[in-house]
């Protein structure tokens, strides 16, 4: 059996994709929009060793397996993987022409990150933030673009731009927490100061914002001093669990909890609340998984290997609990998904204009994994 | 981030704000009596 023979058995001709491979095998049209390509037995061999996403991503990482096109539409198109189809004399045949070949287990591509310590201890944390977010501010600058905010945005309309919907973001946080002149603002874990620029700028807030990155606190000291904000604005390379100040007006937690630990959850949301002056807000800004009922991390994921060590998530409802438990009365809930895929879209265009400079930056493995995930997501696919 | 895409469009994924008070002592939440988040707050200076 040929490879080509394998993927027609899986992957029928209505999803438009279509094959090459190594042994010459095609399936499909070869001037297709979408192809994929398996360049070297060891795809095989990572494919059959993690039958997952994870297997999938060290292919395509390692540069085993090619997407000849765009990336999002060959996943568009392959979405949901169905094996049902297979009779068992199907499998039985795959297993024959690919099992001896396919034990082989290929060392994982250098990407792949394991921490070591303990889960959520600040040493690891410290190691996590680092490990994700101080790829290089110039790397962060080409996908991002000029707003370099690298969470949800909230588009106004499905044509904005990414940075009016950044700021919309940003000013919609502000309007939550009921921001004015004189307030003082709390933000945990602040990036590249995004929220504390625009909520001093336009509410005429003070606000101190706390990164564990340090690439992340230099920019957004420099980008104070250079709007001429220093004394009214401050960005801190520190845990947020050490910042000594208290009774702040408004905290804003914008892309922090993914970060926390599920059993983390009532320190984190008492230490904020402590935070707090009697009738200061919180705003709580998180990706979810969209229920309770799954775990809140997949040790062997894509996402935890790869992109954000130790990120968990939860369901909406079990944030909501967890706050209220902490004591916080909840005054407000929203769900923005559809706001994430529109920023993602305009993060994946971004990449694809900037890619031989996002490659000579940070490798090309490096790259390849941001083309196909980023951080937090990718739970369940 | 192409996977990411993906997930939030066929809902593996969500993105949540939820918003909460420490309340005052009585109870008092300093939250006006109906909310409006929709649009820019009068004392918004502009960009």
């Amino acid at each position: 059996m040929k490879l080509a023979d394998a993927f027609s058995k899986v992957i029928t001709p209505d999803r438009r994709v279509s094959f090459r491979a190594y042994d010459g095998s095609t399936a499909g049209p070869q001037d297709n929009d979408v192809i994929l390509e398996i360049r070297s037995p060891r795809a095989v061999q990572f494919l059959a060793g993690a039958p997952s996403q994870l297997g999938l991503a060290r292919a395509y990482v390692s540069g085993d397996l090619e997407i000849i096109g765009d990336a999002y539409s060959a996943l568009r198109r392959l979405y949901p993987l169905d094996t049902s189809h297979l009779t068992g004399r199907d499998k039985l045949a795959l297993a024959k022409a690919f099992g001896p070949h396919a034990l082989k287990r290929p060392t994982p591509p250098p990407q792949e990150r394991k921490l070591s310590g303990r889960r959520h201890s600040k040493v690891r944390d410290a190691d996590a933030i680092h490990h994700h977010y101080d790829v290089s501010n110039r790397f962060y600058r080409w996908v991002l673009g000029p707003s370099m905010a690298y969470t949800c945005a909230v588009f106004p309309t499905e044509d904005a731009s990414l940075e009016v919907a950044q700021e919309e973001k940003f000013d919609l946080v502000c309007r939550k927490l009921g921001l004015r002149p004189g307030m003082r603002l709390l933000d945990v874990g602040c990036g590249w100061g995004g929220m504390v620029l625009h909520a001093v700028k336009n509410y005429g807030v003070t606000a101190i914002g706390v990164t564990l990155s340090q690439q992340q606190a230099d920019w957004g000291q420099k980008a104070i001093a250079d709007a001429g904000l220093e004394g009214q604005a401050e960005i801190r390379f520190s845990d947020y669990r050490d910042v000594p100040e208290t009774h702040f007006d408004a905290i804003s937690s914008i892309g922090l909890t993914e970060h926390i630990g599920r059993a983390n959850y009532p320190s984190y949301f008492s230490f904020l609340y402590e935070k707090l002056r009697d009738e200061g807000r919180m705003l709580n800004h998180t990706i979810t998984r969209p229920n309770n009922a799954e775990p809140s991390h997949y040790r062997t994921s894509f996402i935890n290997r790869y992109v954000f060590p130790d990120g968990e998530l939860s369901g909406p409802g079990h944030i909501m609990s967890a706050m209220n438990t902490a004591g916080f009365e909840i005054r407000h809930e929203e769900n923005l998904r559809e706001h994430y895929a529109l920023t993602l879209k305009h993060w994946c265009e971004n990449l694809e204009d900037h890619w031989d400079e996002a490659v000579a930056e940070a490798g090309l493995g490096t790259a390849r994994v941001w083309r196909l995930v980023h951080g937090g997501v990718a739970a369940g696919l | 981030m192409a996977a990411s895409r993906l997930g939030f469009e066929i809902d593996t994924i969500q993105l949540h704000q939820t918003l909460g008070v420490k309340l005052g002592p009585g109870g008092s939440s300093g939250m006006p009596l109906r909310p409006d988040f929709s649009t820019r707050s009068a004392n918004h200076a502009g960009v």
